[in-house]
């Protein structure tokens, strides 16, 4: 054991020392709680428990409630009226008993008197459109809201329920024991709102030229309510930003519509020979064979055809859905149909689209293969989809999704022609849609709380698969070279982040209560994603935690907390600095360089160390053996002759140290470094992110260097590090590829960068 | 869902705008972006021909002139300044467009009255960045927010 000599224990006390009295305040502080930035979320997270483990999996006594329902559905097109008949079996696999159930009524949103027409402050304007001011003070609000016409048991008996707004509280003979069954009837009937003017996610368009109607109707029918462990129930009002929480079950619906409309729905069509003509069935047996181009179904030229019939006879279509949260469906004569097999892993799956005439040229040409890009981009981050089918309905403005269908907008001008904005819109907002059966249709998160979880996830993958898109179909895409993504690149979200941060919320707010619900709950999570993915976990760890928190919740419902710890547990990437930060919190990315000093090794001890030693009445002697001698170039006692010679020419001290006790070391002077640096990093920011630099040298060669999001933990706002080098250092840039969304790069660089505005750009490049 | 506004695609209606003062080339640099399908179905209703903001239609440029003097005012002391317009660029589904505002003389603030898409679109929200060496202020204009006294610097 080595022991120190008295004269090195006095000069550690007295290294010490500096640094102490340097630190000392004149005033007493008061303590602080842990404001960490890396303190574990143990105050934000709750206590894993037997539904929900530590890990992030379901636990042992995980459950969830099963509904299924049988519906009677018939769409009266002439009075656009929507009637229903539904009996729903409850499956209580709760280990509480329920004495009532609660049912969702959405459609009373659209009530004269709902509160959510009110739910936001209006002001009023000294200059009005004469438009706005009809549709403000003169016109009679929409007479929407369902008319519940019965709640019975299946013996015919009448329940007694009380509606409150959206939701209705059915009250039970007797409470359902946990393990218990209880089934019973709705009946109902709702006026079918004009989606297009009322911009609902719900409802129909209206073709003047025609006189006919496209409808797409969804959260038609009243649906039970989630109930867990997590929020008891959750009925938390519709109030129309915050979407849907819902159990998954089994389907049997038989739907009646005029009979010569086209029916898509969520669920495999259980008698197509009865409804379709024979030529339409023989075309639908074809596509189901057929993975390399679209069948076309119903032609164009066929649904024209019809467009004047408005026939009164009428068709029943029978859909079956296993183990899906929802169903809807999309029905006109004026539609046109196509579909074609995707293979996507051991199973078949059919990519479908459903669009009237206004849609094309565009949809025949990208629709249904967009479909079929997501179905085979989404199932191989996640899991292989387990549908059937997926289709894509053609509805003006809207983009929503349902298990198995969704609506999506794009739509060619009157004369046929398209910009690439709309064709990239709608290309996106497919992907986008489609995407949406993994989160949250079969990844099943409660919208109505979390927003972000199936729409920043989604918005993720979108962005995966849009990329795939553009590589895979060129053509598509010329003349760029990638897929113009609208999110998911670092530099997109800095306009929101640098925002003010009055008008900003964390992503983990309730989608009511954010003030810009498409960064907040859409562009920030995917982008913090894709940097997780790209920068702090890298693509492999990422991936497998990723797939493996989809495949642990999927036909479950996990929370935001399932999701973070899933990514830790999968990864052994400790990320509470990243959720809290990016998901908990507001702050920004702000990282830069600071002062950048160049040290040299000197034969001579400087003025530095003789002060040093002055003020604590030593002199070199009292050093102890083989101190080494450091002058910065700013220095006074700084000498150009001492940035000649090596170190090891430099310094007797190191020679003689490595005499000593390392004579295996190579001593030539290549393998000693010639320049030091002590580079300050300032992090204006309050988010903490790897440290990314890249150094040049006068050499012309450049190194990358990360150092680890730890390097913040002690000193959040400034960190030095030194950099020892046999290349004279020239620049230094932090986050060079712009991988971290830093909203301001002006101090990003050293020396500092005079770079050109783009402002300055565009000036310059007008005016040559 | 895909929230969507106007008759296009994007969720949410906002603009940003930066504003660096320059006080050795003696100008307010303005760069302006926004979303291009808000700024088409604007230009389009004040027009009847038909407005299809992409670098191979027909130049905009003497409509948007007229525009951004309609909803854009910045003045000292009661004297208005008047704004340049350079150009715009599109890129993806953003445009940005380039204004110059001269300031020879150093005041203490401008009164700015901006009211970018206010009239079509109620929920509009504009976010202003005044920039002036490492000075930085936002301001937030909106349906109940639309004049700001902008402060040059924190002096």
């Amino acid at each position: 054991m080595r022991t120190l000599t008295y004269l090195q224990t006095s000069l550690l006390t007295f290294f010490s020392f500096i640094l102490w009295s340097q630190d000392t305040p004149t005033e007493r502080e008061g303590g602080h709680l842990n404001n960490n930035k890396f303190k574990q979320l143990y105050e934000e997270f709750s206590t894993p428990n037997r539904y929900r483990t530590a890990s992030g999996a379901p636990g042992d006594s995980y459950y969830q409630q099963q509904v299924d329902y049988v519906m009677d559905l018939e769409l009266d097109d002439r009075n656009t009226k929507l009637y229903g008949e539904e009996t729903i079996t409850y499956s209580n696999n709760s280990p509480d008993a329920l004495p009532y159930l609660w049912v969702q009524l959405d459609q009373n949103i659209r009530q004269k008197e709902a509160p959510a027409l009110e739910k936001n402050g209006t002001g009023f304007q000294p200059l009005t459109r004469a438009s706005t001011f009809v549709k403000n003070y003169m016109d009679e609000p929409f007479d929407g809201g369902f008319h519940i016409e019965s709640v019975k048991t299946t013996n015919g008996k009448p329940l007694s329920y009380v509606i409150n707004q959206t939701m209705m509280r059915v009250d039970l003979p007797s409470p359902i024991p946990p393990g218990g069954q209880y089934s019973f009837s709705i009946k109902w009937w709702y006026k079918i709102n004009n989606h297009v003017t009322n911009r609902a996610r719900s409802g129909y368009e209206y073709f003047p030229e025609d006189g006919n109607r496209a409808y797409v109707i969804a959260q038609f029918f009243p649906r039970m309510a989630v109930y867990n462990d997590v929020e008891g129930w959750q009925n938390y009002q519709f109030w129309g930003n915050g979407e849907f929480a819902l159990n998954f079950g089994n389907y049997e619906v038989n739907l009646t519509v005029p009979s010569d409309h086209v029916v898509e729905a969520t669920g495999q069509l259980q008698n197509p020979k009865e409804v379709l003509s024979r030529e339409e069935f023989k075309r639908y047996k074809t596509a189901q064979n057929t993975f390399d181009t679209p069948i076309i179904i119903v032609s164009e030229d066929e649904a024209i055809a019809k467009e004047t019939q408005f026939s009164d006879k009428k068709k029943t279509w029978r859909f079956v859905a296993d183990n899906v949260r929802d169903f809807a469906f999309a029905s006109s004569r004026k539609f046109i149909w196509d579909m074609m097999a995707v293979q996507v892993g051991p199973r078949k799956v059919m990519a479908v689209s459903l669009y009237p005439k206004e849609g094309n040229p565009l949809w025949e040409d990208y629709s249904t293969v967009a479909v079929a890009q997501t179905l085979d981009t989404y199932s191989r981050y996640t899991f292989n989809y387990p549908y059937p089918k997926a289709v894509s309905v053609h509805a003006r403005n809207q983009g929503m999704e349902y298990p198995m269908i969704c609506w999506n907008y794009g739509r060619p001008e009157e004369d046929g022609t398209y910009s690439d904005r709309t064709k990239f819109g709608m290309i996106s907002v497919i992907i986008h849609e489609v995407g949406h059966n993994y989160f949250p249709m079969i990844v099943n998160s409660d919208e109505r709380q979390w927003g972000w979880m199936d729409e920043g996830l989604d918005t993720f993958m979108q962005y995966l698969t849009e990329q795939e898109f553009g590589a895979n179909f060129p053509e598509a895409i010329r003349p760029l070279e990638n897929y113009p993504s609208r999110r998911g690149e670092p530099s997109k979200i800095i306009p929101y982040m640098s925002g003010d941060q009055s008008i900003i919320s964390p992503i983990m707010s309730n989608a009511e209560n954010v003030f810009q619900l498409g960064p907040n709950a859409y562009a920030k999570p995917a982008t913090a994603l894709n940097i997780l993915r790209e920068t702090v976990m890298g693509e492999e760890l990422f991936d497998y935690a990723f797939k493996t928190y989809a495949q642990r919740w999927m036909f479950k419902h996990p929370t935001p907390e399932d999701f973070f710890r899933t990514m830790e547990d999968a990864s052994a990437v400790d990320l509470d600095w990243f959720w809290r930060g990016w998901f908990y919190s507001t702050d920004y990315v702000d990282i830069g360089v600071g002062e950048v000093k160049k040290y040299h090794v000197s034969s001579e001890p400087g003025k530095e160390v003789y002060d040093l030693l002055e003020q604590y009445n030593m002199t070199l002697e009292d050093l102890p053996e083989h101190m080494m001698y450091m002058v910065a170039e700013n220095s006074d006692s700084f000498d150009p002759s001492m940035a000649e010679g090596s170190p090891l020419e430099n310094s007797k001290s190191l020679r003689d140290y490595i005499a000593e006790n390392n004579p295996e070391v190579d001593r030539s002077d290549a393998k000693a470094p010639k320049y030091f640096y002590e580079i300050e990093f300032e992090k204006p920011g309050g988010l903490v992110m790897p440290l990314i630099v890249e150094y040049s040298y006068a050499d012309g060669s450049k190194e990358r260097m990360t150092y680890p999001v730890q390097i913040w933990r002690k000193n959040d706002a400034v960190v030095r590090k030194v950099l020892a080098t046999n290349k004279e250092l020239i620049g230094i840039e932090v986050d060079p590829d712009a991988e971290t969304a830093d909203i301001d790069t002006s101090n990003n660089s050293w020396p500092q960068d005079t770079v050109e505005s783009e402002f300055d750009r565009f000036k310059s490049e007008i005016k040559g | 869902m895909i929230l969507f506004t106007s008759f296009d695609i994007h969720e949410v209606y906002i603009s940003s705008l930066q504003m660096e003062w320059k006080q050795q080339s003696g100008e307010i640099q303005l760069t302006l972006q926004l979303f291009t399908d808000d700024l088409e179905t604007v230009l389009q209703s004040r027009t009847d021909s038909r407005i299809q903001l992409d670098p191979d239609h027909q130049s905009v440029d003497s409509l948007l002139v007229l525009y951004l003097n309609e909803v854009l005012a910045l003045s000292y002391f009661n004297n208005p300044i008047p704004i340049s317009y350079l150009g715009k660029k599109y890129q993806d589904d953003l445009s940005r467009i380039f204004i110059s505002v001269p300031l020879p003389e150093a005041v203490e603030k401008v009164d700015m009255e901006y009211q970018l898409f206010l009239k079509q679109f109620p929920s509009q929200q504009n976010v202003v960045h005044f920039k002036n060496g490492s000075y930085l202020k936002s301001y937030l204009f909106d349906g109940q927010n639309r004049r700001y006294s902008i402060l040059l610097s924190d002096q």
